[in-house]
């Protein structure tokens, strides 16, 4: 094993949405930051399929979201048997931001204190206005697309740049909720609409999830990286860490990982930071077992890897007669509504869900939709699905239970021999209900605006963007893994700044919260810094 | 051809254009070495080669190519129930060459261009429908 590199003040683990985020707050600073990536860098000019007619094929094979499919040397496969959703997630500098569709809400006030408000779940021990000036921060750096005036948040910091354009699909949508008196709104999109920070401006050519070669997207290889690399943060990659080590005092000491070569290498550190996403990071800690540890680090509450939330979602697909131009502009964004977000007694679930009304299917993914039949009438059914289909993605919020979660699978590994997640989960029956109740509205809105037929899928496998809980944030060391700082309770020069922390899930996108969070911690941490560092 | 024999090229030559029939300026597949495709997507697979191969051998037990053509399409759909996992792989790679060649794409509307560099030009849609949205004021529960 090589230790060939010096201490550092703070190692972080994953160059993801947090670790980005994070490392840079640390850098600026002054403090000694390494962030080790499981991953490489992509080069957005060369690394993508979108300047490439077979660019749909991408999204089937090497740039499919779930690692099982893509199966690329740096992921690791994930036991995903017992789940009726699949988990996603790329792993590179920027992780899944990569992959992602750049949807950039914050949670809501309410979704702080639902145990409060509606007796669900617990409380987070910080709040909504915590946050606020992290979000605000951490909207100037990524970059935000959108209109400010959302009546379903307070106010908000003003917009980096304008809303992507609705098209003419999203004018048809909004007219269904316009006469049904509900709730829409642009949607808040880390994606620049004119040029901002360097970056050039969308140019609305669709395939957000490929990757943009344009780097108008906001994955943080773009927006945070080059920033914390110039302030000189240290970032090493292909770096896959198989456990965390404690020193005699129970402290973190350093972290095992395999290099570029496989050779085995220790970096030690003051303070170590887990950013690896809500599935990595309960695998490192419970990989990370000792004889001081016995359950896998920082577990002594034994919630590491429970709670396992995802957002559920069920699609709904309205076909329209008109052609929408459905293939222009970033294929996620476009609309969200807030409608039935907030818990209403009159129904029989708790808590609630958002749509996001998506863009019309691109022509390789309308052919095998489904509903295109071959043969003699296969162009006639082409012509009248495509760029006449408008999507809504329900997205539901899940609640925490201890039976959904993530452990060690007693074989699977990667191609190092580091030990594998299993995934359990099983949907709740207040989502299923929640779901359902989804799928009615959204069928009332597409009706409205005049769709012709509606299908839907009541739940989508492959739809675990989404990690979270599995390291929750409490004040009882029993009932919790971290503190509202994303301190473990165990281990007091060890942080956890992803998805894992997360106590409840609201019921939108969570990365802009992810990283306000990352950004909050990384504040305390250095407010606190005097005390790590002289250990 | 890299992987498939000259009799099951033929055969798959034959059955593309049957799932897909020329139309108005949509060519058919074997016009746009569809096949081709096919092939190369074949090579690097073992196990979708296979799946090819057994499937195309059993077509071709029908004498398939001496079929008329309305013979040949019952046939295709008898294999579309009892042979599911050649035929749903069949589907999807006929689809994936077709739906991915610049005279396709150009042909149902679009540039036959791919998204980048050049990109879309979008209209920035009707704001003024979210007035009565603004005008109902705050939903966002205060805790």
């Amino acid at each position: 094993m090589s230790a060939d590199k010096k201490k550092v003040d703070v190692l972080v683990i994953g160059a993801g949405a947090s670790g980005a985020a994070f490392t840079w707050k640390m850098a600026k600073s002054g403090m000694k930051v390494m962030c080790l990536e499981q991953g490489d860098w992509l080069n957005p000019s060369t690394d993508y399929s979108t300047s490439s007619t077979d660019w749909e094929i991408h999204r089937q094979t090497d740039f499919n979201p779930n690692p099982n499919i893509r199966s690329l040397d740096v992921d690791y496969p994930i036991n995903d048997t017992e789940s009726p959703i699949a988990p996603l997630m790329y792993n590179a500098v920027g992780g899944s931001t990569i992959h992602w569709s750049a949807h950039f809400p914050r949670l809501k006030p309410s979704d702080f204190r639902v145990k409060t408000l509606d007796n669900v779940a617990d409380d987070w021990p910080l709040s909504y206005f915590d946050l606020e000036p992290y979000f605000a921060l951490n909207d100037e750096m990524m970059g935000v697309a959108g209109l400010n005036g959302d009546t379903a948040y307070p106010p908000k910091s003003p917009r980096q740049t304008p809303p992507v354009g609705l098209g003419k699909l999203g004018d048809k949508i909004a007219s269904g909720f316009d006469k049904l008196d509900w709730h829409w709104w642009p949607s808040d999109s880390a994606i620049n609409t004119v040029e901002y920070d360097g970056r050039p401006g969308c140019n609305n050519c669709g395939p957000c999830d490929l990757g943009c070669s344009i780097k108008a997207k906001s994955s943080t290889d773009v927006s945070y990286w080059p920033k914390a690399l110039e302030l000189g943060a240290e970032l090493i990659t292909n770096a896959r860490v198989r456990e965390i080590t404690v020193d005699r005092f129970g402290k973190a000491k350093s972290a095992i990982y395999y290099d570029s070569n496989g050779e085995v290498r220790e970096q030690n550190a003051s303070i170590i930071v887990l950013a690896s996403n809500g599935v990595g990071t309960p695998r490192i800690l419970l990989n990370s077992a000792s004889s001081r540890f016995p359950d896998g680090l920082a577990n002594s509450s034994g919630l590491v890897g429970k709670n396992l939330m995802f957002h559920p979602y069920s699609i709904v697909t309205g076909l329209f007669e008109e052609d929408l131009e459905g293939h222009k502009g970033p294929t996620p964004l476009n609309i969200m509504s807030s409608e039935f977000y907030e818990t209403d007694p009159t129904r029989d679930f708790m808590r609630g869900y958002a749509y996001q009304v998506v863009r019309s299917l691109a022509p390789l993914a309308t052919a095998l939709s489904g509903h295109v039949p071959w043969g003699e009438n296969h162009h006639e059914v082409f012509k009248k699905r495509f760029n006449r289909t408008i999507t809504f993605a329900v997205i539901g919020e899940d609640l925490p239970e201890i039976h959904n979660k993530v452990t060690i699978d007693p074989e699977l590994t990667d191609s190092f021999g580091i030990p594998s997640p299993k995934i359990e989960y099983k949907l709740s029956e207040n989502s299923r209900k929640m779901l359902d109740h989804g799928i009615g509205t959204a069928t009332q809105v597409l009706k409205t605006a005049g769709a012709l037929e509606i299908t839907h899928d009541p739940l989508k496998r492959e739809a675990g963007w989404h990690l979270m809980g599995t390291a929750k944030m409490g004040t009882n060391e029993d009932k919790s893994v971290v503190n509202k700082y994303g301190q473990t309770h165990d281990v007091d020069n060890l942080f956890i700044i992803d998805g894992s922390i997360f106590v409840t899930a609201g019921a939108v996108n969570p990365t802009s919260t992810i990283q306000a969070l990352a950004l909050y911690i990384a504040d305390h941490i250095v407010s606190k810094s005097g005390k790590f560092l002289t250990q | 051809m890299r992987t498939l024999s000259k009799n099951n090229a033929d055969i798959l030559g034959e059955i593309v254009d049957l799932l897909i029939p020329a139309k108005e300026n949509l060519p058919s597949p074997s016009k746009i070495n569809v096949v081709d495709h096919i092939d190369d997507a074949l090579s690097n697979t073992p196990k979708l080669k296979r799946i090819f191969v057994e499937g195309l051998s059993e077509i071709n037990n029908e004498k398939f190519l001496s079929l008329p053509k309305i013979e040949q399409i019952a046939l295709l759909k008898k294999y579309e129930s009892s042979n599911e996992a050649f035929f749903s792989q069949l589907l999807r790679h006929t689809y994936n060459a077709y739906y991915t060649n610049p005279i396709v794409t150009a042909g149902i509307g679009m540039t036959g261009k791919p998204p980048q560099p050049m990109g879309y030009t979008l209209e920035k849609g009707n704001l003024t429908l979210l007035d009565k949205v603004i005008k109902k004021g705050q939903i966002w529960r205060n805790p």
